[in-house]
């Protein structure tokens, strides 16, 4: 993990630090340090979700749509200000990421999505959010091949592909 | 057959054999079948531009998710994603590809209720044990009876890593079982805020001359705990956890920054972890302290942590009343800790986000940095700035604004500081053009850049425009970039890039075509012109008996049966097509008078939802002796506190679905927030609720509006442009 520490991009080895940077987007967005109880509904007990959360009689299949909107969000907002508030708060190594973005990727960087290639549902549930409304929450899988896109101190145009799975939580309302 | 083969047919029949008689039309089935068509043309440099691949690229994908019920704790789900491909951009992989592919059943009947996943699977232990999508099988037990004050689960998970170096991922063709990983994992909760969980994870590599890799073998053992207290007036939690790893690994970088032969070799490493948050019951306070450490040689192949670090962060919160945040850092990392030749970062960074103020909202992150290697290779120090603002302004515009200063000083013999300013300046407006709406939004971005080989000044101005009709959208963007190194000999460098999107939607059909062009000079006489068509056609089947099903709500009474009374039903009786002159009878019947009149609307002040207390005007647009439109609007009490916002919009829509019952739509895009007023007008926020009625459509919503404002709109009309296309309020009343 040295490159993520050495943000110099006038040294060969920043390249790499882009497409490590990309990666770390990528990285999965998980609520807790580590796993919780997902308790099983059975007739004696009804299913553990995150509090206030509630079971789905039946499931709600997120759309193509929908999961192509999230990721084109995050690679729009990908080396601007506006990834901090996509990311979860406890993303792994946030604050890190957000700052070695800033400071070593260049400003005019931008992150094109070139496919979805398969997308999961992992978990579903129903929740009253902060705001008192509540919606269907869904935890799903995306692998995504982007490009990185930049002009090098030289002039000269540069492109990254990469492909990564992302974590997404998604929040639909509900009818 | 092979026993890998037998084995997978076992699993697959475990988690598919009913065991009970499925439930009568209890099978939930949605399939989404895509076939696109693209075209890319590349001409000149074919490294400078955007496409890698010209020609055609042909794809056409299906996701099928279906859901079958045994009983009321007992479910079998299966998912399948997969892609018939003859393009480059959408995979590596050509031809039939299954991508993804899972048969999960969950039994809360069973005597031990069980999660069994067969394909592929996400598998999370921590993030310091385990935490990848795998592809095998994952089994949880959970005991219904309670041991040591405590319930548990118990997961047992084998599967293979489905990312193959140099292929596709997740192409199950291409499944080698190269890397095994096997992994179980033990929680007990002891009641909401105490868990406590043990760990094993077993992984092996086959070592492939092909991919470059060396054989691997992995012990790992975690412990993690998480407990949570008050202490006085502080909600306390800690979180920590213990790991250690034998085995091999892929090597460790040494003090020379290579990666020393043999270092990865039957090795032994440590990691620990251990956070302490909380916040005050009392006050608007939140706070974090966090310490971590990993070994040079702790390097699970299933975690996502980094190696050969260490960490420890404190992080402070305070939340204004006004929904103004503030956040401040401190955080020292090393890295290659173990190395000889460590690198030290030390970061001290704040950020204000939320209402500044005079109708501006958005955030500054101010943050200063501090890195050294220990042989001085690397000694630097950074200064940055990054501020977004947004405020409504005049005439129905929003404007924006982003300002980035970062300031570089390079502390090694030889090398060069570096400064760079970027400025950028935009806004929004709504735009209405025959029967279409939408919005455009111009703007600007200016940064000028120091340095030895970073020195640069550049200009990019760019416009976009969206527009919607009906089932039709349109949405177009330009841009223009201009490079100017500061480097003598260096080339500048001139881009101007151009995208159409077009989407048509009818029923389970969406007919789509993205169309781009791309043009990059370079002053030494390099170009590349590239140009990309693709077309799209997505089929949405849905099978979904479980579902209750909107009704549509029932027709208006008989004119002159029924007495109006100063409630939502009002706006059912008030259809679209009704006789205007007889409904301003039956109202004045009633007692609701004093109306104005504004154009062909007719304006009521009347309290029909008697909760609340906001201003409520009822309307009626009528043409030629019928009635166009019907609508309620409600002011909001504070459009600029988003905790009201949200208030009154949820009181009402709860009302509407008390009075009406499901609704057959729903849209709701992005939060809202401190800016609430300023994200409405550039669509970042979209709240449509739609009930079918016998004469058309009934809308609940926030529209936005060409003069800026926002309230609450419940409307009904004989039909509605796509609950997206946001500009679909009264516009003559105001």
């Amino acid at each position: 993990m040295n490159d993520i520490a050495t943000p110099h991009f006038a040294r060969p080895q920043w390249r790499s630090l882009l497409a490590l940077a990309t990666l770390l987007v990528a990285l999965p967005v998980q609520g807790q340090e580590f796993r919780q109880l997902n308790r099983i509904a059975t007739p004696s007990a009804a299913q553990k979700l995150p509090p206030g959360a509630r079971p789905l009689a039946s499931p709600r299949p997120v759309s193509a749509e929908r999961i192509e909107g999230a990721v084109k969000s995050i690679a729009a907002a990908w080396n601007t200000q506006q990834l901090g508030g996509l990311l979860a708060d406890n993303f792994n190594d946030k604050s890190r990421l957000l700052d070695s973005l800033n400071a070593a990727v260049p400003r005019d960087a931008t992150l094109r999505l070139l496919s979805i290639q398969a997308a999961q549902t992992l978990v579903q549930y129903s929740q009253t959010g902060a705001d008192g409304v509540p919606a269907t929450y869904s935890r799903v899988s995306v692998t995504a091949r982007t490009q990185l896109e930049y002009t090098d101190g030289k002039g000269a145009a540069q492109r990254l592909d990469g492909t990564n799975e992302m974590i997404l939580l998604l929040r639909e309302p509900q009818s | 057959m092979n026993r890998r083969r037998q084995l997978w047919l076992l699993l697959l029949c475990v988690a598919a054999s009913p065991g009970a008689q499925a439930q009568e039309d209890g099978l939930q089935l949605n399939i989404s079948n895509t076939l696109r068509a693209e075209s890319y043309s590349v001409h000149g440099d074919p490294t400078s531009g955007p496409y890698a691949y010209p020609g055609g690229q042909y794809y056409d994908e299906l996701s099928i998710n279906a859901q079958q019920r045994f009983s009321a704790y007992d479910v079998l789900r299966l998912q399948f994603y997969g892609v018939a491909n003859d393009s480059s951009y959408r995979s590596k992989a050509q031809g039939l590809v299954p991508e993804r592919f899972n048969v999960t059943r969950e039994n809360g009947d069973a005597e031990t209720p069980y999660r069994l996943e067969v394909g592929d699977y996400f598998s999370a232990f921590s993030y310091r044990t385990l935490q990848r999508s795998l592809r095998g099988a994952q089994l949880e037990l959970q005991p219904q009876q309670e041991a040591f004050g405590a319930r548990h689960s118990l997961v047992f998970s084998a599967g293979i890593n489905p990312v193959v170096p140099g292929l596709a991922k997740f192409d199950w063709r291409n499944a080698r079982d190269q890397d095994q990983v096997v992994g179980a994992s033990w929680l007990m909760e002891f009641g909401p805020r105490t868990r406590l969980s043990a760990n094993l994870v077993h992984d092996d590599r086959r070592g492939d001359a092909t991919l470059g890799t060396l054989e691997r073998s992995q012990n790992l053992f975690g412990a993690a705990a998480e407990t949570g207290w008050d202490w006085g007036t502080q909600k306390l939690k800690l979180e920590s956890e213990l790991a250690t790893v034998k085995g091999d690994h892929d090597g460790s970088i040494g003090a020379n920054g290579t990666i020393a032969p043999g270092s990865g070799v039957n090795r032994r490493g440590q990691a620990l972890f251990a956070q302490l948050s909380g916040m005050a019951s009392a006050s608007p306070l939140d706070y974090r302290l966090r310490v971590e450490r990993y070994d040079r040689d702790y390097r699970p192949a299933e975690a996502i942590i980094a190696a050969d670090h260490s960490g420890a962060e404190a992080h402070l919160g305070w939340r204004f009343n006004d929904g103004l945040s503030w956040r401040t850092r401190f955080q020292r990392f090393v890295d290659g800790l173990q190395s000889g030749n460590d690198l030290r970062t030390n970061t001290v960074g704040t950020t204000l986000a939320g209402p500044l103020g005079a109708g501006v909202s958005g955030s500054a992150d101010l943050f200063w940095q501090d890195i050294v290697k220990q042989d001085r290779s690397v000694d630097r120090g950074t200064v940055n700035l990054n501020t977004g603002l947004s405020r409504p302004l005049t005439d129905g515009w929003i404007g924006n604004l982003g300002l980035n200063l970062q300031d570089l000083r390079d502390r090694v013999a030889g090398a060069q500081d570096s400064t760079s300013e970027q400025l950028q300046f935009g806004g929004s407006h709504a735009l209405a053009i025959g029967g279409w709406t939408g919005s455009v939004s111009p703007g600007i971005r200016w940064r000028h850049a120091t340095g030895d080989v970073l020195g640069v000044r550049e200009w990019a101005p760019q416009l976009g425009a969206m527009l919607s009709s009906g089932s039709h959208s349109l949405a177009a963007n330009y841009g223009y970039q201009r490079l100017s190194p500061a480097a003598l000999g260096t080339p500048t460098v001139e881009v101007n890039a151009l995208r159409v999107d077009y989407r048509y939607s009818s029923g389970p059909h969406t007919l789509g075509l993205e169309l781009s062009a791309y043009d990059r000079r370079v002053t030494i006489g390099l170009y590349n012109d590239s140009y990309r068509a693709s077309a799209y056609w997505t089929y949405a089947f849905e099978r979904n008996p479980a579902r209750p099903g909107a009704k549509p709500l029932p027709a208006p009474s008989q004119a002159g049966e029924a007495t109006l009374a100063p409630n939502l039903s009002l706006l059912v009786e008030l259809a679209p097509g009704g006789d205007f002159d007889r409904a301003m009878s039956r109202l004045a019947q009633a007692g609701i008078g004093g109306a104005s009149r504004q154009g062909n609307s007719v304006i009521f002040e009347l309290r029909v939802l008697a909760d609340l207390p906001q201003r409520q005007r009822l309307v009626i647009e009528h043409s030629a002796g019928s009635i166009t439109r019907s609508a309620l609007l409600i002011d909001f009490a504070e459009p600029t506190a988003p905790a009201q916002v949200v208030r009154d919009y949820e009181q009402v829509r709860r009302a509407l679905l008390d009075r009406f019952g499901p609704s057959s739509s729903n849209v709701e895009d992005g939060q809202i927030g401190a800016s609430f007023v300023a994200d409405l007008n550039m669509n970042r926020v979209v709240r449509a609720m739609e009930w079918t009625t016998a004469a058309g459509t009934l809308r609940l919503g926030i529209p936005r509006r060409l003069d800026g404002q926002a309230r609450i709109e419940i409307q009904h009309g004989a039909s509605f442009a796509s609950p997206r296309d946001a500009l679909w309020s009264m516009e003559a009343v105001r």
